[in-house]
């Protein structure tokens, strides 16, 4: 450490499933990072490889530590023996890890070179989400947000309804929700609430997004917000609305509020923001859920156009990016539903069936090697 | 974003990882998987010698 003491962590990486191809996940820094968690969220990431027919399995990783109570010099050394200790089970062709909770840009480019001094060339493609300057691909920080409008678009579609007469609710405003909030407006929808850690606000006849999100970065706060009413994050969810999309944290939508939320279309730009529970009561309702294997699968798709840029050498102006983007997760989205149709299931379900179909059908292929 | 669960009418009924994996337990059952392939795609299984790796350090 910076004060000349030794300090050991625990650090894991799981690696789920390869059937499709190599391992991808992202690589978390946290007090409470668990075994347990990282299983379970290294299979979390296979079905949403699958779901997207992307050629990855799944994995994550983490290390069990506070990034905020540490310099960038030791969170650089961290990174760079977790990245030694795993020399051998990570790479482009075996497992390509990215940023997750409390790691980003920085911490990627640390692993790339870690990776590249052992190989003793540079190796880009060992990890997705570092700097555009560095190999990375334009259009990754908007991703997951820009995947989350392209799948309630094409809800909106299926349901008939018209963007201009389309209230949407965002709770979160970071790089999902805030970014899914601009290009909504952007795109002609009615952003009428948005939050952020502290709570939300609300205005029923429309926020002025790029006013919004500029007061916030001023003031690091929504919190007396002019032109809008203070709500909860909890409240927020229950607003009269066509489109809701949780977009900050898990457990949201619960056996306890279900019965109360008014949208018709859910997008879930957060991992786990509706209970199981939960799922039971929208399906009686009706509301239309886009699953987030589906929604927030973004991210991991423009994951995938920069590992294929690195390989090839080549990389693609930023509307080039968003078009393939779209490709996707259109005709994910569109496999879902037809699925959902044709079994008579929920999309969540469906989103699920497809994945595991996807993974059973090349592990089949491909046999088992005893 | 942490501090979104304070309100009491959010319980943690649920760990979101349990309710993945029920929606997958629920999913491969509809889809009649294999018993022996629903064992290897429920948890990471070694294949290969590198499926699972931690580290002290």
């Amino acid at each position: 450490m910076d004060n000349g003491h030794i300090e050991v962590y625990t650090g894991y990486r799981v690696q789920h499933n390869f059937a499709r191809g190599p391992a991808k996940g992202g690589i978390r820094y946290a007090p409470d990072v668990t075994l347990d968690e990282v299983r379970a969220l290294a299979a979390w990431m296979t079905w949403k490889c699958a779901v997207v027919n992307i050629p990855f399995g799944g994995a994550k990783g983490g290390i069990i530590c506070d990034p905020a109570q540490m310099s960038k010099g030791e969170l650089e050394k961290l990174t760079r023996r977790y990245t030694a200790e795993l020399i051998d089970f990570i790479g482009p062709e075996r497992d390509v890890p990215a940023p997750d909770m409390n790691t980003n840009e920085q911490t990627m480019a640390w692993i790339m070179d870690t990776y590249s001094m052992h190989a003793r060339h540079t190796v880009t493609a060992v990890v997705t989400g570092k700097p555009v300057d560095l190999s990375g691909s334009k259009g990754r920080i908007e991703a997951t947000g820009r995947g989350l409008l392209i799948v309630v678009e094409e809800a909106v579609k299926k349901l008939g309804l018209k963007p201009s007469n389309t209230r949407v609710v965002v709770q979160g405003s970071g790089n999902v929700g805030g970014v899914a909030a601009k290009l909504m407006h952007q795109t002609g929808y009615k952003v009428i609430a948005l939050s952020d850690i502290y709570g939300g606000i609300h205005n029923p006849n429309g926020l002025d997004i790029p006013d919004v999100m500029a007061y916030l970065e001023k003031h690091r706060t929504l919190e007396k917000y002019p032109n809008a009413e203070a709500v909860s994050n909890m409240d927020l969810l229950e607003l009269d609305c066509e489109v809701l999309l949780p977009a900050a944290t898990e457990n949201q939508i619960t056996s306890q509020n279900a019965n109360k939320i008014k949208c018709r279309i859910l997008a879930e730009g957060a991992n786990g923001p509706t209970t199981a529970a939960a799922d039971d009561i929208l399906e009686r309702k009706g509301v239309f859920v886009i699953p987030d294997i589906l929604a927030n699968a973004g991210g991991v798709t423009c994951s995938y156009f920069e590992w294929v840029q690195d390989r090839m050498g080549y990389f693609w102006k930023e509307d080039v990016v968003n078009e393939r983007l779209k490709d996707i997760m259109v005709e994910s989205f569109n496999d879902v539903v037809k699925y959902a149709e044709t079994h008579g299931v929920n999309n969540r379900i469906a989103a699920y069936m497809l994945a595991i179909d996807r993974v059973a059908y090349v592990t089949r292929l491909r046999g088992i090697y005893a | 974003m942490q501090a979104l669960v304070d309100d009491t009418r959010v319980m943690r009924e649920e760990n979101p990882f349990e309710s993945m994996m029920s929606r997958f337990d629920h999913a491969a059952q509809l889809l009649k998987l294999d018993p022996d392939l629903y064992k290897v795609l429920r948890v990471p299984k070694p294949r290969n010698n590198h499926l699972h790796s931690g580290f002290h350090g």
